[in-house]
């Protein structure tokens, strides 16, 4: 038996469908759901996505099979199924991985993301998330000696913080190679800013890394299925090899102009509106952004457009990776949340991935009865 | 000269122009070496006048036509060396010696500097110049001059820039070319320069292309190509940047830097059939051609008022 809730006014629920029905035809097998969707938990009514889906769950046995269905194939849904693989797969028999998604690469909104590893300034009290992100980092880092991080999309760049007053040091800065703030020619360069800090980062493109996790996953065996605002503009500038993120703080979180050369692009960004739940480029929104932009870096005057995008970020308070069990007549179902990872997601993805089997571990030992705490 | 001394006709004359010359190949890195016999002050005046010229152009909306751009990177070092603080170390962006965290990623290294300098690319940057001088009224000629001499029937003020070609121009036996072979590759994900400080090895991020180095080869005039040359230059690239492996070969170039134990600005007298010309050398300028062009041609351009006024101390230059 099977059921689907929709939290939210849902015109996606054919999703949500062919999932369950995909799910349900195994009888008896266990189910569990990992959930890695856009969901937006606040800020407006939002008419898509934010679906929670799960089946039946059946006896606890390691020898059954055990299906697994991640929802989403952003870098969330895509890292999650590799980490639970990687933990799981010897010890868990058999152990198949489902992903569903509306979109998949290139059309996600990680593929839009420019893939500079950093977290927001401030961390919002939330240390996990700032031991995720700091996982994240150090397991890109590892990856970089090897010839393999070419095919991974990841790269190390240089760049500029940029403040208008000054601010507290972030919670990154021990984690980022050699952090230091800017003096003052610097500073000269950037005129309106009074502040900033220059360090070292990782790149991890989601155009190429979603391509290589794909890959990674399609060659152990897990299958996918295709059942359905931040805005920015990719341009040709080759000559820019270090990124500028800007930040004004009464204008809220990356509406701010941003320039982060890519492996061949460069994105040049700089919108963040909450409750914006339009998909549609906004012309007036890429003039504004391309106009501040020129204005910090006035080499980009010249700078062939190569593509607009608008992506939404999964906005949210904090992150939500919790497990939650969920009731259905008489049938419970696992379930494990991994959303609302903002604009931060390729930054703290492998953090969460890795949180997220943990969790998967906490479900395969029967004892283990989780609260849901919203 | 031809944007400040309005009252004179400046010609160029050379052989070869863009993209055949050596500065072409050069990748174009600000980052001087020290001269043993020439003023620190000077040298510094040098560097800084190249920097803060270039640096104008890299903020402007010209800097991609110009070639000119901010290059963040390192310089690393196998032994920590006797001057851990050079001079220019306060003209290029936040210099700073590099944390134990970030020499990790250099086994063979014990020290190193992070700092942010200009490259400007010749390619881009030489043609772009000349607009400029032929939009000051300049004129250009393509000729091989082999003797001064014979210049001065038509001109008043000769400044030798032939680099190499000195040895015969001013029989100046002292310089020597210095043999550089690079690698032009594919890898556009590689943002940050590496140099080892003996500079022989180094990784220089372009607008079209990596440039991977090097050779510094005494003496040596030849001008193909040499593949053994080429393999080592990849070997000792990758150790320091592994993903440079996979890095497209574009294409491969020679070029002899103008070696000589000092840069050579200062002016003298040529006397030809009792006729007095201004000889001003601006050459000799070795691996810091680019490095310190603007600074030692402003050098050159006070020699030339200077002479100028000796001869004519009632003109208006």
């Amino acid at each position: 038996m099977s059921t689907c809730w929709d939290r939210d006014t849902s015109s996606h629920s054919s999703l949500a469908h062919a999932a369950l029905s995909a799910l349900s035809i195994q009888g008896g097998a266990q189910h569990i759901v990992v959930l890695c969707p856009r969901s937006q938990d606040y800020g407006g009514a939002p008419p898509t996505l934010g679906t929670v889906h799960f089946t039946q769950y059946g006896e606890d046995s390691p020898s059954r099979t055990m299906r697994v269905a991640v929802i989403g194939a952003g870098v969330i849904g895509l890292s999650v199924a590799q980490s639970i693989y990687q933990h799981y797969h010897d010890k868990v028999s058999p152990l198949a991985i489902e992903i569903y998604a509306d979109v998949f690469t290139p059309l996600t909104t990680s593929d839009g993301a420019a893939g500079l590893w950093q977290p927001y300034l401030y961390d919002r009290g939330n240390i996990q998330e700032t031991k995720w992100n700091k996982e994240t980092f150090d397991y890109l880092l590892s990856f970089l000696n090897s010839p393999e991080s070419v095919n991974m999309g990841i790269f190390l760049q240089s760049g500029y913080n940029l403040c208008t007053e000054h601010v507290l040091e972030p919670s990154f800065k021990d984690i980022v190679l050699g952090f230091r703030e800017l003096t003052q020619r610097e500073l000269d360069m950037f005129p309106g800013y009074r502040f900033g800090w220059f360090n070292t980062a990782l790149m991890v493109e989601g155009k190429t890394y979603l391509p290589w996790l794909m890959n990674w996953l399609t060659q152990r065996g897990i299958k996918f299925h295709h059942r359905k605002i931040n805005s920015f503009k990719e341009v040709d500038a080759p000559w820019l090899k270090h990124w500028i993120l800007t930040h004004k703080f009464q204008e809220g979180i990356y509406c701010s102009p941003y320039i982060i050369p890519g492996s061949r692009l460069v994105t040049v960004g700089g919108t963040f509106q909450k409750g914006n739940w339009s998909h549609w480029n906004n012309s007036i929104d890429h003039k504004k952004i391309w106009e501040k932009a020129c204005e910090l870096e006035p080499s980009l005057k010249h700078a062939r457009i190569v593509e607009d995008w608008t992506g939404l970020r999964p906005a949210r308070n904090k992150v939500r990776l919790e497990r939650e069990t969920l009731q259905s007549g008489a049938k419970t179902f696992e379930v494990i949340h991994n959303y609302g990872h903002g604009g931060y997601g390729l930054t703290i993805h492998r953090g969460c991935a890795e949180e997220a089997a943990r969790l998967f571990g906490e479900i395969l030992q029967p004892k283990s009865k989780p609260k849901s705490r919203l | 000269m031809a944007e400040a001394l309005s009252l004179c006709s400046v010609t160029i004359l050379a052989e070869k122009f863009s993209p055949d010359t050596t500065s072409d190949g050069a990748a174009g890195i600000l980052l001087p070496k020290e001269f043993p016999d020439v003023s620190l002050e000077r040298q510094r005046c040098w560097f800084k006048n190249t920097f803060d010229h270039l640096l104008a152009i890299a903020e402007s909306p010209s800097a991609p036509e110009a070639g000119v751009f901010l290059s963040p990177g390192y310089q690393i070092f196998r032994e920590v060396p006797s001057d851990t603080k050079p001079y220019w170390s306060n003209y290029v962006f936040g210099f700073r010696t590099m944390t134990d965290y970030e020499m990790k990623r250099f086994p063979n290294h014990k020290f190193g500097q992070s700092f942010t300098t200009i490259k400007c690319e010749c390619q881009r940057y030489l043609p772009w110049l000349e607009k400029r001088f032929r939009d000051a009224g300049g004129q250009i000629k393509q000729e091989k001059v082999t003797n001064l001499k014979q210049l001065t029937h038509y001109y008043d003020v000769i400044v030798n820039c032939s680099g190499l070609g000195s040895r015969s121009l001013a029989g100046d036996q002292d310089i020597h070319p210095v043999r550089g072979q690079i690698l032009k590759v594919h890898a556009p994900w590689v943002k940050n320069f590496i140099r080892d400080g003996d500079g022989k090895t180094y990784i220089y991020p372009g607008i079209s292309y990596t440039t991977l180095g090097g050779t510094w080869q005494m003496d040596d005039w030849r001008l193909e190509v040499d593949k053994g040359d080429s393999e080592s230059i990849v070997e000792r690239c990758s150790q320091l940047v592994p993903s440079l492996h996979r890095a497209q070969v574009l294409e491969e170039w020679v070029g002899l830097r103008p070696g000589r134990r000092n840069l050579r600005v200062e002016s003298e007298r040529l006397q030809v059939e009792g006729h007095d010309v201004l000889v001003v050398h601006n050459y000799g300028h070795g691996g810091c051609g680019i490095t310190l062009s603007w600074g030692t041609a402003l050098d050159a351009l006070g020699l030339v008022r200077n002479g100028l006024h000796e001869q004519l101390p009632h003109a208006r230059l």
